[in-house]
């Protein structure tokens, strides 16, 4: 039996001496009671001067603290470093304030409730446990999987503050996505030029390796212990171990085009900027032609990502401005929630770029080697069911699919992290604040999670690496075993547990030295397989506790007694 | 260069942050994650800022609104032992120019003087003040509120309800890019969250008032986030959600039956229509805060062509998080938060 020491907090008046005495009455005759203290404010120095006192004497073993919630304890001494003489999880809070003195009204059944609280609270207290803090070395290396720009930029800001980053890429060359780009929509400097500078920074700064032709293999153990195979470009392999490790492969285009829109005249919002680009004469050319018209069709695909309207309404005003063409935009909601996109928006239709808002999609057919468009004008109130408006238009822009790259399914499998509904990368946990991902030490970021403008996609990947520097700050990752354990012998190899966990932090390993399922006599040589949970990986949430069929695996900070101890009270 | 050591870093650097919003929040707990002591000041009485004052809108599933996030956020540095908040604190003014700022705080008579490395502007922003838009008839009309009264309405009062007769209201109608996308009034940008949150606390109603109706009346729907389309198309199946794309110019009132009248056009009728409503909740967008005006006097800074605050360079060791930069939901408040302070970080690290 642990000997239990009580402290009695009056807080500051809020439970009232007569009450604190009575109830310290009725516990006398309780033989695990060592002692019992009263102080006016627990919180106060003086009073946990006094307590440390006391606890340094070793009669107790387990305190309880009779008193108010235990976030006011947490907040003011337990758990938040205060040296006390008793390891933080011994302390056991009976919220006699909150849930006798508060909640009932008559004074005889409050202290009834306030009496059950305590006794409840001794019961737990015998059942807690001591908690570790343990730590693992962590060195200031960041494996990035992915050379786009998201890529990039968070490798370059990692470089800068001391972390050795290793870049992998498949293809030959960095940069993504990004290079396809010639203008930024809210920037003077010229893109490409950007892109090729940041590039040859990224080739300058030696604490960047970088593997290009390279692909993650296989990646073994959990943060701190991570354990990364890369086949590289010329079929050698290499290991890498990591502190952390950011995904940002980017995203994919549909390429193939059905229908109409495998017209040759028909062209997406990136072979446009290229034609842009290249069009160096007063006026555009394509396929030999002259062209005058253009239009664009959004929001077919990609309805809500705000890049095709961003890259639209900028390509429209050089058409309309530098290069004597007529650009006409079709959409159903044109995008403009991005900074400084609904003066641009204006600006193009003050420059005579035509904005048409449809409900049914444009129909399209060819007139003498033109497209004609037909859409119907949602913003004029004739009525009348005809299409009213058909555009005669040498080009037909519009925007491919946004899919998630190919890769994203084989590294999501190998790196076990979770896929969201449209098979990007998952983010769809608020909790888990957009660029973590489910395991700990491993982060998404940038277009395989969702495809993002460039400024945007910047904001991002110093957030990353914001997370990355907090997690390898002081080159040490602490934890605590407030984590769920496996009894080897219990465990029965049904890896529930490993297909469960949301985190990955069940592996099972050959480490048992017997197992009640498996007779006795085959081999007693060998170590028995069964499941275990790295402290470092796991979350606390408790799940596999819930499943796991043979009760093989406890929390060890609320051990099943723990539970039942306050369960006995329920009945009355 | 060394890495950072959580015990010996950057000591006699602090950073003070003013704005205990979630911007402002955020960077404080970033900042005090790598060892760097903070002072966290706010006007108001308690921390928490705009974000806070925001209900959960659920419905069958989580909507992503992030309320939550804020709550846990919030009670995080009400906790944390080595940021210093002062509440009911203003900056009135500061001396110093990259190394050190001095600057001087009001706290009710009291005058502080507290020398910062680093000072991070998380001010925030204001909702539009609709009763500038006098054709709407905020202020006079009882029931034409804005967004952010229903949300509080609805966290702290915990049902919906008509403020003329405390009835439920069984018609509500919904209009958009009130003080955003306007030229008239000068706010030529787009608020980028309205028209998410304005649906999510739709669908929020919808769900737990089954029988009342919503017309959401708007000029583009704005996306937000990966799960926006899926929601978007959730509320475009709900039959008792109209989508319009049209403008009110005008509500009329009716003393006799508390009805609010308003006219718009229906695109795929081809015609003008005229629609009774219970309540009118107005979307008001964001505007800079007074405060953060009143902020960036005093630290010299200048406006960005929308009006919000624009970053100075990161030398001049004043940094701008949140909103007061630009619009931003509170997801991307949080991002850029995080962002913020990594800069803030790397600016004390150069100096060291």
């Amino acid at each position: 039996m642990a000997r239990i020491g009580i402290f009695v907090d009056g807080l500051k008046g809020s439970i009232p001496p007569s009450f604190r005495g009575k109830l310290i009455s009725t516990l006398q005759g309780l033989p695990e009671v060592v002692f019992s203290a009263e102080e006016e404010d627990l919180t106060s120095p003086e009073a946990l001067q006094a307590m440390t006192g006391l606890l340094e004497k070793g009669e107790a073993e387990r305190v309880v603290i009779i008193g108010g919630s235990p976030k006011t304890y947490e907040a003011s001494f337990y758990k938040w470093g205060y040296p006390l003489p008793l390891n933080p999880f011994l302390f056991t809070i009976a919220n006699v304030r909150e849930q006798a003195l508060w909640s009932m009204v008559d004074e005889e059944e409050a202290f009834e409730k306030a009496r059950i609280t305590v006794l409840k609270a001794i019961r737990m207290a015998s059942f807690s446990r001591p908690i570790e803090t343990q730590s693992l070395p962590l060195k200031p290396e960041v494996l990035i999987i992915g050379g786009g720009i998201t890529g990039i930029s968070i490798a370059l800001t990692l470089a800068r503050s001391a972390v050795h980053v290793f870049l992998l890429e498949r293809g030959k060359t960095l940069g993504g996505k990004a290079t396809e780009l010639w203008k930024f929509y809210n920037r003077e400097e010229e893109a490409k030029k950007w892109m090729d500078q940041t590039i040859s920074e990224v080739l300058q700064t030696s604490s960047i390796t970088l593997l290009t032709q390279s692909r993650l293999k296989r990646l073994d153990g959990h943060l701190g212990r991570f354990q990364a195979k890369i086949l590289k470009g010329d079929d050698t392999e290499m290991t890498l171990s990591p502190s952390a490790i950011v995904v940002a492969v980017g995203y994919g285009v549909e390429r193939e085009r059905r229908g109409i829109y495998g017209h040759k005249r028909v062209i997406s919002l990136s072979e446009m900027e290229k034609l842009l680009e290249g069009t160096k004469s007063p006026f555009p050319l394509y396929d030999g032609k002259r062209v005058e018209t253009v239009t664009f069709l959004l929001d077919e695909v990609n309805e809500d990502i705000k890049m095709d309207s961003i890259n639209a309404v900028k390509q429209s005003l050089l058409l309309q401005g530098s290069f004597q063409c007529q650009a006409v935009i079709l959409c159903r909601d044109l995008k403009v929630s991005s900074d400084g996109m609904e003066r641009l928006y204006r600006k193009a239709r003050e420059r005579g770029v035509l904005f048409f808002k449809y409900e049914d999609p444009p129909r399209f057919s060819m007139v003498n080697g033109q497209i004609q468009v037909d859409v119907k004008d949602t913003a004029s109130l004739q009525k009348a069911d005809q299409w009213p408006v058909s555009i005669l238009s040498d080009l037909v822009v519009i925007g491919e699919a946004f899919l998630p790259n190919p890769e994203t399914a084989g590294l999501c499998s190998l790196l076990n992290l979770h896929l969201g509904s449209r098979g990007f990368f998952m983010e769809d946990n608020p909790q888990l604040l957009r660029v973590r991902s489910n395991r700990r030490g491993i982060f998404v970021a940038g277009g395989c999670r969702f495809p993002q403008e460039i400024s945007e996609t910047l904001i991002e990947a110093k957030a990353v690496a914001q997370e990355v520097m907090t997690l390898l700050s002081g080159s040490i990752y602490t934890y605590d075993l407030s984590v769920a354990e496996v009894d080897p012998k219990k465990c029965a190899l049904c890896y529930t547990c490993p297909r469960l966990c949301p985190h990955s932090a069940i592996t099972v390993e050959k480490y048992a030295e017997k197992n009640v399922y498996i007779t006795p006599g085959i081999s007693d040589r060998t170590k028995w397989g069964a499941a275990k949970v790295d402290p470092v990986a796991c979350f606390g949430c408790g799940i596999c506790v819930g499943e796991c069929p043979a009760k093989a695996i406890t929390l060890h900070h609320e051990p099943d007694e723990l539970i039942y101890a306050q369960m006995g009270f329920m009945e009355g | 260069m060394e890495l950072v050591n959580k015990n010996d870093l950057l000591s006699g650097e602090e950073v003070l942050i003013i704005g205990g919003g979630i911007a402002g929040v955020t960077v404080a707990l970033e900042l005090s994650h790598l060892g760097i002591p903070i002072t966290l000041i706010e006007k108001n009485p308690s921390v928490g800022g705009l974000a806070s004052s925001f209900c959960c809108k659920a419905s069958e599933s989580c909507n992503k609104c992030f309320a939550c996030v804020v709550d846990k956020r919030i009670s995080e540095v009400r906790q944390r032992k080595d940021i210093t908040i002062l509440t009911q604190t203003e900056v009135v003014g500061a001396k110093g120019n990259g190394g050190k700022h001095e600057v001087t705080l009001k706290k009710g008579k009291e005058r502080i003087k507290i020398e910062a490395s680093a000072i991070v502007i998380a001010a925030g922003i204001d909702p539009y003040d609709a009763t500038q838009k006098v054709e709407y008839g905020y202020g006079r009309f009882k029931n034409v509120i804005t967004a952010k009264d229903l949300d509080e309405m609805l966290r702290y009062q915990g049902k919906l309800s008509r403020p003329s007769d405390g009835k439920l209201p069984e018609t509500i109608a919904f209009f958009q890019c009130v003080g955003s996308r306007d030229e008239s009034i000068g706010n030529l940008y787009c608020s980028q969250v309205c028209c998410a949150y304005a649906l999510r606390l739709i669908k929020a109603i919808r769900y737990q008032y089954p029988g009342v109706r919503v017309t959401f009346l708007y000029m583009d729907i704005q996306p937000a986030g990966t799960s926006f389309q899926q929601f978007l198309n959730s509320c475009r199946e709900d039959k008792g959600i109209r989508l319009i794309r049209s403008l009110p110019s005008k509500v009329y009132y009716s003393p006799f039956s508390d009805l609010l009248k308003v006219r718009f056009t229906e695109a795929t009728r081809g015609e003008v229509v005229e629609g009774t409503f219970d309540l009118i909740v107005l979307s008001v967008g964001m505007v800079l805060s007074q405060g953060a005006k009143s902020l960036s006097q005093i630290f010299g800074l200048n406006y960005t062509e929308d009006g919000f605050i624009l970053p100075p360079p990161d030398q001049k060791g004043v940094f701008v998080a949140g909103a007061c930069s630009g619009p931003k939901d509170i997801d991307r408040s949080i991002l850029h938060a995080k962002s913020t302070a990594f800069a803030v970080h790397q600016y004390l690290k150069g100096r060291s």
